[in-house]
This record gives C-alpha cells, sequence and structure tokens, in this order.
C-alpha cells in the first residue's frame, strides 16, 4: 500500500451485523486497511469483496453509496455544527434518508451530548466531541456498512463505553461496523477482531 | 486626433521608474529583484518583437496566418499555465490547449459576428487583439483556479475522502474543491467590474481613447471586453477542469501523482 508492503497472507471475514475491530499499534497500516475498504489504498494482489462482489475500479462508486466513513480527524469544510451535520445529507446518495433536529438529538442522546452543541462552531467543539457528532451523522444515514478510524481515541472511559454501546445499537439495527482502534477495552467489546503487528 | 509617439530615449525614462519598486524590494530584502528584472526585460523584448510581428500581420491581414497567431497563442499560453500549476504536461497540457482555444474562438467569434457584425471577422485589426485580450484573461484565470483546485485536494483529502466514503459521487465530491477554485479565480474579476470607471480606468479604454477613438466607443468596447473576457474564462476553466480531472483521479477517485515536485 502506498508503494511498501504492510501486510503478507492477510485475509479476514466480516460478518453482517456485527462490530470488528481492526486492531494494532501506531503506524502498522490499521486505517491503510480500512482506506482499502472503500479503494483508497491499492492493494498489490489478492482483493475485497463486498456481499461477494469484488471491489474493482467500476464498482466501487457503488459500493460507497451503502457505506458511511469517519475518519479520525476529518478536516471538514463548515463552520457551524449544524452545516456540518446536515452535509451528508446533501449527496445524492443520501437524499431519501430521513433527517431533522428531533431524530439528531435522539442519536446525541445515546451518545451523551448536549443539544446546544447544535447552535455551536465546529472548531469550539472537542475532538471526542466532533468524533460523537460525526457518528450520529452515520447512524442517522444508517448504511449497511459503518467503516470508523478510531472512533475512542479521544473519548474517556465513559464515553468510550457510551460509543461502543452505540456502534452496537447501530449493528443491533442492521448495519456492519468496522472500526480502527488501538484501545484493548474497546476491542473486547467488539463481536470479532484482527490484530496486525 | 494623432497619438504622441514615445521616443526610444523617452521609453529608457520611463523604465527608470521601475528602479523605484526594485529599490523597495532591496529595502525590504524581498526576494523578487531577479524576477523582476528579468520580467520586464523580457516583457520590453518580447513586446518588441511582437510590436514586429503584429506590423507584418497587419499588412498581410490574411485569415490564415491570424489563426496560425491564435495557436501559437494557445500553445504559449498552456506551457506556461502548465509551468505555474506545477502540473505535469501530460495531464494538464492537452486540457489546457482545449479549453483555452475552444474558449477563444467561441467567445471571439460570438462577438466579432454576432455582436460587431464585422463584414470580416477575421480582419487582423479586430481578430487579433480580441483573440490576445481573451487569452491573457483566461490564462490567469486558468492557473489561479487550477493552483487552488488541486491545492485543495491535495490539502484536505480528507475532506474528499469522507465524501466519498460517505456515498458522494467524483463530482459531488470535487464539488466543493471546484466551488473554491472559481471563487478564488473570479473573484478579482467581479470585484474589478465593480469599481470599472470609478477607481480604475481599464487598458482597452485607454488604448482607444489615446488612439484617437470618441470615449463614447471607448466605453461600449471596454464594457464588451470585461463580458467576453469573463465568459471566455469561465468557459476555458470549465472545459479545462472536467478534462484535467479526468485525467487526474483513477478509478477508485484517487488522485494521481500529477504535480511536479521540487
Amino acid at each position: 500500500m502506498g508503494g511498501r508492503q504492510l501486510f503478507d497472507g492477510l485475509s479476514f471475514v466480516v460478518e453482517d451485523g456485527k462490530v470488528f475491530c481492526i486492531m494494532g499499534g501506531s503506524g502498522c497500516g490499521k486505517t491503510s486497511l480500512l482506506r482499502a475498504l472503500m479503494g483508497f489504498e491499492t492493494i498489490g494482489s489478492g482483493y475485497i469483496s463486498i456481499d461477494g462482489e469484488l471491489l474493482t475500479p467500476s464498482s466501487a462508486e457503488q459500493f460507497r453509496r451503502y457505506m458511511s466513513y469517519i475518519p479520525q480527524e476529518p478536516a471538514l469544510p463548515s463552520e457551524w455544527v449544524r452545516d456540518l451535520v446536515s452535509l451528508p445529507f446533501e449527496l445524492a446518495a443520501n437524499r431519501g434518508k430521513p433527517f431533522s433536529k428531533s431524530l439528531l438529538f435522539g442519536e446525541w442522546e445515546r451518545l451523551g451530548l448536549e443539544r446546544e452543541l447544535y447552535g455551536r462552531k465546529v472548531a469550539e467543539l472537542s475532538g471526542g466531541q466532533r468524533q460523537r457528532v460525526m457518528l450520529s451523522v452515520s447512524g442517522l444515514l444508517n448504511k449497511p456498512l459503518l467503516l470508523v478510524d478510531e472512533p475512542t481515541s479521544a473519548l474517556d472511559r465513559h464515553s468510550s463505553g457510551l460509543v461502543l454501546g452505540y456502534l452496537r445499537h447501530l449493528a443491533s439495527r442492521g448495519s456492519t461496523v468496522v472500526a480502527v482502534s488501538h484501545d484493548e477495552e474497546f476491542a473486547a467489546g467488539c463481536d470479532g477482531r484482527i490484530v496486525i503487528s | 486626433m494623432e497619438t504622441t509617439d514615445i521616443s526610444y530615449i523617452s521609453m529608457v525614462v520611463g523604465l527608470l521608474l521601475m528602479a523605484v519598486p526594485i529599490y523597495i524590494f532591496r529595502f525590504f530584502k524581498v526576494p523578487l529583484i531577479s524576477s523582476t528584472v528579468i520580467a520586464t526585460v523580457r516583457m520590453v523584448v518580447q513586446l518588441f518583437l511582437i510590436g514586429l510581428y503584429l506590423k507584418y500581420l497587419f499588412v498581410l491581414n490574411s485569415p490564415w496566418v491570424n489563426f496560425l497567431w491564435v495557436i501559437l497563442m494557445v500553445v504559449v499560453a498552456s506551457f506556461t499555465a502548465a509551468v505555474r500549476t506545477r502540473l505535469r504536461r501530460r495531464t494538464i497540457l492537452l486540457p489546457l490547449c482545449v479549453g483555452l482555444s475552444a474558449s477563444a474562438l467561441c467567445v471571439g467569434l460570438y462577438f466579432l459576428f454576432v455582436v460587431l457584425r464585422l463584414a470580416n471577422p477575421f480582419d487582423a485589426r479586430y481578430f487579433v487583439p480580441i483573440m490576445g485580450i481573451l487569452m491573457g484573461n483566461m490564462l490567469t484565470v486558468n492557473v489561479m483556479a487550477l493552483n487552488t483546485f488541486y491545492d485543495g485536494i491535495e490539502r484536505e483529502r480528507q475532506l474528499y475522502y469522507y465524501l466519498l466514503g460517505n456515498g458522494a459521487t467524483h463530482l459531488e465530491a470535487v464539488t466543493p474543491f471546484v466551488r473554491r477554485a472559481m471563487e478564488k479565480a473570479f473573484a478579482p474579476c467581479i470585484a474589478n467590474m465593480a469599481v470599472m470607471g470609478l477607481v480604475s480606468l481599464p487598458g482597452t479604454m485607454i488604448g482607444q481613447i489615446l488612439g484617437g477613438s470618441a470615449p463614447g466607443i471607448a466605453i461600449k468596447y471596454q464594457m464588451m471586453i470585461i463580458v467576453i473576457t469573463f465568459s471566455a474564462s469561465m468557459l476555458s476553466l470549465v472545459i479545462t477542469l472536467f478534462m484535467a480531472d479526468r485525467r487526474s483521479f483513477d478509478g477508485f477517485g484517487r488522485l494521481k501523482d500529477v504535480r511536479l515536485r521540487n
């Protein structure tokens, strides 16, 4: 990946409706592997398939319509939280998805976020609040596959528990969650994991 | 009314004014002295050569020679833009050539044929300067917009991938960057247009008035020049960006290595 070999002989299957964790230390290629699932990183050999269909240049855009992705430190253009949360709903692939303040606040309650954040500037949010806001948006998007990079990296133990609970809630609703993490406690709460060394 | 000629000695006296900005650059240690001197020398040599060339171009007044001149301008402008944007030639040259030539011909010929209703729209006196002014403006806008677009995607890959990863089509994912590129490239044109005549007297108008035209005619030409340069710049930018975009991203939507490294 990116001109150097990170993995050899790596193979894993993620089951439907489960929370799966990709674990490993810093710089081992966890994020690259997550990005490869969307076609953002090249795999030298082998294949990635989703529901039995191969991920190829011609299928990638179609696959991504059914995905939601949260990068670790999203550099987003919106100045205000209210614009940030509505951004993905402006995309053609998500236009049918229901979005309202009351639905959003319902998700925020599960994630321990206060309603007053809605009127704030994105820059005023802490890293952990920002990640949870993004997570709530993915929850509303309700896609079959959620890919999330280090969802608990900026959170304390209590908030990490809320996030794990939320991901399990999304999985129980039918979404498959693939999360990258180096947090042992988080990984222990997932349905399956792969450790990259 | 005869325009007063400028003698070569007077030209040298006029060029002495360049000593003022160069001195100020030196005082503040701004590293632009050598590029200012080189640019001034290039400008003088190029304009003298163009002056000589135009003299023959106007005497010949052949549509074919005029067309060849426009093609030469397109090629030079495309190479210049490629250098200024540090984009690989195989990525950007063809889009620029197509964007600049198609827009200059469409908008330029619309002006000459439909607006001016000239008996001979390929008359060197009209065709060459109109194409020249379009080319200059399109070049500026394209360089500014392409730099903003590619800088933005390179700097904010996270945003681009966030949008793609949440179901955006490629067009939707690049739209914020296209929007920003257009804003940055056209904001100066719009600001300039808004104060035209109040705080700035544009070159075309001044040139025509100095050349002996009535101010009423000069103003009409100036308005039309603003309109055609704005429209041609937008048209060329859209064509160039669209074509360059297709060559800049792979099938997965990843940005290829399109920028030359320093």
